[in-house]
C-alpha cells in the first residue's frame, strides 16, 4: 500500500492536483482564518483580553457555552433513545420519523426560528399557555436551548443509530440467557458499545451549537448580559462597528469548538 | 446480512411502549410540531395567497439568487472535494494531516465568523479586497463574497463523504489499471469515479441544502441589497420585518421542502442502488469495474 | 451480459452528470445574460439606501412620486435600486463598498464614517435643516385600552409591564428610543431641560429599571414593531411614525403616548459622493435629496407618520408635540450623548451591570 503510494507521489498529474486542491483551500479557509489571526495580532493581546473580558462579551460566551452543554446533556437522552427505538422496534408511522429526523440538517436555521416562533411564540396557543405557566419559552433561554435542540437533533442519533444497527446481538442474548435483566444488559453490553459514538455525537452537537445563528437570533430575544449569546455578540459588534470585540470572542469561541472537535477525535482514536 | 431483528413486536412490553410514546412524543414536539405550525401559517391564508407570496418580483429575485449561489458553490466544492479526498487519500505530503484536520474547520466556525473573515481578507478596506476592487472585481457586498462565503461553509462536506469511500477500496484496483496501461484520466472516471459516486452525490446534495440555507455568513457579506445581493434566506429575514410576514412563511416552507426532498430523494435512491449492486457483485465475485476495463 | 448492462450504465450516469453540469453553467450564464440586458435598456439607475423604518415611505409614497417627476422633467423613466438595513449595517456596508448613491440613515454619527472615508461631503449638514429631511418623535405604543395605564417612562419600570425595543449596537434607532428615555430621566416635567441640572442618577435608575422590563430586543426598530405586532409585549418604545404607518397598513389599532419629556428623531439624508462620482448619477441623487424636501414630499412624509424637518413640527392628524420635546444637541450633542448613555461606562451599560450583581446576591431574582 505504502509503496504504490510512493510511487504515485512522482506523478506531475498528482502534484498539480495537490497544489490546485492546496490554492482552492488557501483562497476559501487558510488566507481568511490567517487574516483573522494577524487582525487579532495587530491589535494586541492585551486589546483582545479586555475585549473578551468585558462583562458583556463575557456573558456571551458563558450563556452560549452553558446552554450548548444543557443541550448536549438532553440531547444525549433523546438522541439515543430515538436511535434505540428506531433501530429496534416495529411502530407505525417509523418510516416517517426516520426520514424526519433529518429534517434538521435540511432546514435553512432561520426557518427553524420562523418554525419554533410558530409553534411556541406568543401567537401560538402552547406559547399562550407556557407563559400562562410563567415559563415562556421563546425571547428566554431556555428558548436558546430549544433552538439547539431542535438543530442538533440529528447529530446523536445519526451517530448511534448504525452502531446499534450492526450491533452483534449475541452477546445481548448470551447475557440474557445467563439472566440478567434487561436493564443490566443495556447498562454493561449495550451502552460500552454505543459509547463512542454517543460522545462523537455529542462533541458534534456541541461545537455546532457554539457558533449557531440563524435559529438562535429568532427565538432568543437578544438581550444583552441575558440572552445575547457569543454569535449574536459577534454579529452585534461588526454591524457597531467594533471589529475588535468582534474578533476577540471569535478568537474564543472558535478555540472552544476546535478544542471540543479535537479532543472527541483524540478520544475515539484512543478507544481505537 | 443483518442479524434479524429481534422480533419484540409482539412481545413488547409496557416499559418498551413506553418508551416508544415517549420519544414519539418528544420528536412530535421538538421536530413535527414545529414543522406543521409553520406550514399551517403558509397555507392559513389559501392557494392563492401563496401564489401570490411566490410570484412577488423580489421573491423571485432572491430565489434565481439563491440559485446561482448554490449551483456556483455546489459546481466547485464538488469538483474540489473529489480533489481534495483523493489527494488526502491517495497521497503523502508534508502538512496532510495538517490540511486534514483544517478541513473540519467550517464545521466549527459559526457563520457569522465565517462572514467576519471573508470581511476582514477580501474587505474593501483590506489590501487585497482593495487591490480587487480597483481591477473592477469587488468580493465583499457583491456576489463574489457570497460565493465564497458558500464555498466556506460546505467546504469540508464532499471531502468527508468522499475519503472514507476512497480509504475503504483502496488502490488496487486503480494499481491495475494503471499497469494494464490505462491513462490517469481513463482511470478515475472508468475506476475511481464510479465507485465514489454516491459519495460524490450525497456530499453534492449536503452542499445544496446547505448553501440553500445558509443565512448568518450571508447576513454579514452581502449587504442585503433587494433584488442584487438579497438572497432567499435574507428574504425571509427581511419579510419578518414587514407587517405581513407571510412572504417568509411561504419562501421558508419552500426552502424547506427543496433541501429536505433533495436529502430524503437522495437517500432512497442510494439505498435501492445499492441494495441492487450488492446483488449483482453477489453473483460477480466482485471485481465488477476492472472485468469492463479488460472487456474494453 | 450483467458486465454490459454496468457498463452502460455507468456511460449513461457520465452523460447525465456531463448534461446536467452543462445546463447549469448554461442557466448561469443565461442568468447573467439577462441581468445585462435589462441593465442596458433603462436610462436612469438610482440606488437608495435607507435605513428600515422608511421602507414604507420610499417604497410606496417617495419612490412612486419621484419617478413620475423624472419622468415628467426628462422623459426618461427611473429605476430604483432599494435597500433597508438597519442604519449601522447600512453604513457600514456603503463604507465597504455597497454603491448607494443615497443614503437615508437613522442618525447624524452613522455618516460620520462615510464623511471620514472621503465618500460624503464633509458639508453634508450645512443648510437651515442640518442635512436632515424629516423628523419624527420617540413615543412609546400600548396595547388597545392601555391596560397598564402607560402615560410616560415611569410607567415602563411596572413589574407587570413587558417592553420591547430593538438593539442598540445594531439598531440606530434604538439609540434614539434609549436617549428619550434618558432625557426623561435627566429632566424630569418640571425641570428646564438644560446641561447644568441633569439628574444622572435618576436617569440611570429610569433607564435600568425600563430596561428590566424589555423582554426581546430585535436587530432593528422595524423588526422590534414585528415582534410587538405578534403579541410580545405590552409597551413598545419606538418612531412615531412607524406606529402611523403600522395602523394604516394592517387596520390594527396602534396607540401611543408622547411622553412630555420626547426627543426629536432628527434623519439625515446623504449623496454618496463616492458612488454617484463613480457613476454619473450626481444630478438624479441631488434632484432626488431636493425632491425630498418640497411640500410634495412633505405632504407623503406627513401621510406617512412624519414630521417636517424644520418649525414647530406640527402635522395636521397627529398629536401635537408636547413642550418638553428636546433635540440630541440639548443632550450635548451625539458623541457626548452616546458616550454618557451607551459607552462602557455608560448609563445604561452601568444598568446591566448592577443588575447583574445584584442577580448574583440573590439568585432567585426574576428571569425578565
Amino acid at each position: 500500500m505504502s509503496s504504490t503510494v510512493d510511487q504515485r507521489r512522482t506523478s506531475i498529474y498528482g502534484k498539480l492536483l495537490r497544489w490546485g486542491c492546496l490554492l482552492y483551500l488557501g483562497v476559501v479557509l487558510i488566507f481568511p482564518l490567517s487574516g483573522v489571526v494577524l487582525r487579532a495580532v495587530s491589535a494586541g493581546p492585551s486589546r483582545i483580553w479586555s475585549e473578551v473580558t468585558n462583562p458583556f462579551a463575557w456573558h456571551a460566551i458563558m450563556l452560549s457555552l452553558s446552554t450548548a452543554i444543557v443541550m448536549v446533556l438532553i440531547s444525549v437522552f433523546t438522541g439515543t433513545a430515538t436511535a434505540w427505538v428506531l433501530a429496534r422496534y416495529e411502530f407505525p408511522g417509523k418510516g416517517l420519523v426516520n426520514a424526519l429526523v433529518d429534517l434538521p440538517f435540511a432546514v435553512p436555521t432561520i426557518v427553524t426560528g420562523l418554525m419554533l416562533v410558530a409553534m411556541f411564540g406568543p401567537t401560538s396557543t402552547l406559547g399562550v399557555v407556557l407563559s400562562g405557566f410563567g415559563t415562556p419559552v421563546i425571547y428566554e433561554q431556555s428558548g436558546i436551548v430549544l433552538a439547539l435542540l431542535f438543530v442538533c437533533f440529528p447529530f446523536v442519533v445519526r451517530s448511534v443509530q448504525p452502531v446499534l444497527e450492526n450491533l452483534d446481538p449475541a452477546e445481548e442474548e448470551s447475557a440474557a440467557t445467563m439472566g440478567a435483566s434487561r436493564w443490566t444488559i443495556f447498562r454493561r453490553v449495550t451502552l460500552p458499545a454505543l459509547f463512542p459514538s454517543i460522545v462523537s455525537g455529542a462533541g458534534l452537537s456541541f461545537s455546532r451549537a457554539l457558533g449557531e445563528f440563524g435559529s438562535v437570533v429568532m427565538v432568543a430575544g437578544n438581550r444583552p448580559m441575558s440572552t445575547k449569546t457569543a454569535p449574536l455578540y459577534v454579529y452585534g459588534e461588526v454591524e457597531g462597528f467594533n471589529m475588535e470585540g468582534a474578533l476577540a470572542v471569535s478568537l474564543v469561541l472558535l478555540t472552544c469548538s476546535l478544542v471540543s472537535l479535537i479532543a472527541v477525535s483524540k478520544w475515539a482514536e484512543r478507544q481505537g | 446480512m443483518k442479524p434479524p431483528k429481534p422480533q419484540l413486536q409482539n412481545t413488547m412490553t409496557w416499559p418498551q411502549r413506553f418508551l416508544i410514546i415517549a420519544v414519539l412524543a418528544w420528536f412530535g414536539l421538538l421536530i413535527l410540531g414545529p414543522a406543521v405550525a409553520l406550514a399551517r401559517r403558509a397555507f392559513a391564508p389559501g392557494v392563492g395567497a401563496v401564489f401570490k407570496a411566490l410570484t412577488d418580483p423580489d421573491a423571485i429575485e432572491a430565489l434565481l439568487l439563491t440559485a446561482k449561489i448554490t449551483v456556483v458553490v455546489t459546481i466547485s466544492n464538488t469538483i474540489f472535494g473529489i480533489a481534495m479526498a483523493i489527494v488526502l487519500v491517495r497521497q503523502r505530503f508534508w502538512g496532510r494531516r495538517i490540511v486534514d484536520g483544517l478541513l473540519d474547520l467550517p464545521f466549527a466556525v459559526s457563520p457569522v465568523i465565517a462572514g467576519l473573515m471573508l470581511i476582514i481578507l477580501y474587505g474593501p478596506k483590506s489590501t487585497i479586497g482593495s487591490r480587487l476592487e480597483s481591477f473592477g472585481f469587488p468580493i465583499v457586498y457583491h456576489l463574489p463574497g457570497m460565493i465564497l462565503a458558500g464555498m466556506f461553509v460546505t467546504l469540508p462536506l464532499v471531502v468527508r463523504s468522499v475519503a472514507p469511500i476512497l480509504e475503504e477500496i483502496g488502490s488496487d484496483q486503480e494499481d491495475v489499471a494503471s499497469t494494464l496501461g490505462a491513462d490517469w484520466w481513463t482511470t478515475f472516471h472508468r475506476i475511481t469515479l464510479p465507485t465514489i459516486r454516491w459519495g460524490v452525490a450525497y456530499g453534492a446534495a449536503l452542499v445544496v441544502a446547505r448553501s440553500l440555507g445558509e443565512f448568518g455568513a450571508l447576513l454579514v457579506v452581502s449587504g442585503n441589497i433587494i433584488g442584487r445581493t438579497q438572497t432567499a434566506t435574507l428574504y425571509v429575514h427581511d419579510q419578518i420585518e414587514s407587517f405581513e410576514p407571510h412572504g417568509a412563511y411561504v419562501m421558508s416552507i419552500v426552502l424547506a421542502t427543496v433541501s429536505f426532498c433533495i436529502l430524503v430523494g437522495l437517500e432512497t435512491i442510494q439505498n435501492s442502488v445499492r441494495r441492487r449492486e450488492y446483488a449483482a457483485e453477489a453473483k460477480e465475485d466482485g471485481q465488477g469495474p476492472i472485468r469492463q476495463m479488460r472487456r474494453h | 451480459m450483467q458486465i454490459k448492462i454496468l457498463d452502460e450504465r455507468h456511460n449513461l450516469l457520465h452523460i447525465k452528470v456531463l448534461s446536467l453540469v452543462s445546463g447549469l453553467i448554461a442557466l448561469w450564464c443565461s442568468g447573467c445574460g439577462a441581468g445585462a440586458s435589462v441593465e442596458s435598456s433603462i436610462s436612469d439607475r438610482l440606488t437608495l439606501g435607507a435605513f428600515s423604518v422608511t421602507r414604507e415611505v420610499f417604497h410606496d409614497g417617495l419612490i412612486p412620486a419621484f419617478q413620475k417627476v423624472w419622468f415628467e422633467k426628462t422623459g426618461r423613466s427611473l429605476k430604483f435600486e432599494e435597500s433597508y438595513l438597519a442604519s449601522g449595517a447600512l453604513s457600514r456596508a456603503i463604507g465597504g463598498g455597497f454603491d448607494a448613491d443615497v443614503a437615508v440613515f437613522s442618525l447624524d454619527p452613522d455618516v460620520e464614517p462615510l464623511v471620514k472615508a472621503g465618500l460624503v461631503d464633509q458639508t453634508w449638514n450645512a443648510g437651515p435643516s442640518k442635512g436632515h429631511v424629516t423628523r419624527s418623535l420617540v413615543v412609546i405604543g400600548y396595547r388597545p385600552d392601555n391596560p397598564h395605564k402607560i402615560q410616560d417612562w415611569r410607567d415602563l419600570a411596572k413589574p407587570e409591564v413587558s417592553v420591547v425595543y430593538a438593539d442598540p449596537k445594531t439598531s440606530g434607532g434604538a439609540r434614539w428610543n434609549i436617549l428619550a428615555a434618558a432625557a426623561g430621566g435627566y429632566w424630569p416635567d418640571s425641570t428646564e431641560p438644560a446641561s447644568g441640572n441633569r439628574n444622572t442618577a435618576s436617569a440611570e435608575s429610569l433607564l435600568a429599571a425600563v430596561q428590566k422590563r424589555v423582554s426581546v430586543m430585535d436587530g432593528s426598530g422595524r423588526q422590534s414593531l414585528a415582534t410587538f405586532l405578534r403579541n410580545s409585549g405590552d409597551a413598545i418604545i419606538t418612531y412615531e411614525n412607524d406606529l402611523v404607518q403600522c395602523q394604516r397598513l394592517t387596520g390594527r389599532q396602534m396607540p401611543y403616548v408622547i411622553p412630555n419629556r420626547s426627543l426629536w428623531i432628527e434623519i439625515p439624508a446623504v449623496e454618496v459622493v463616492g458612488t454617484t462620482k463613480k457613476n454619473g448619477r450626481s444630478e438624479t441623487a441631488k434632484a432626488f435629496l431636493d425632491f425630498l424636501k418640497t411640500p410634495e414630499a412633505a405632504a407623503i412624509w406627513a401621510e406617512y407618520g412624519f414630521r417636517p424637518a424644520t418649525g414647530s413640527g406640527q402635522v395636521q392628524g397627529l398629536p401635537s408635540v408636547p413642550k418638553g420635546v428636546v433635540t440630541v444637541a440639548q443632550l450635548g450633542g451625539w458623541k457626548k450623548a452616546r458616550e454618557a448613555v451607551f459607552g462602557i461606562d455608560g448609563l445604561w451599560s452601568r444598568g446591566f451591570l448592577k443588575e447583574k450583581s445584584r442577580d448574583a446576591n440573590t439568585p432567585k431574582a426574576s428571569g425578565k
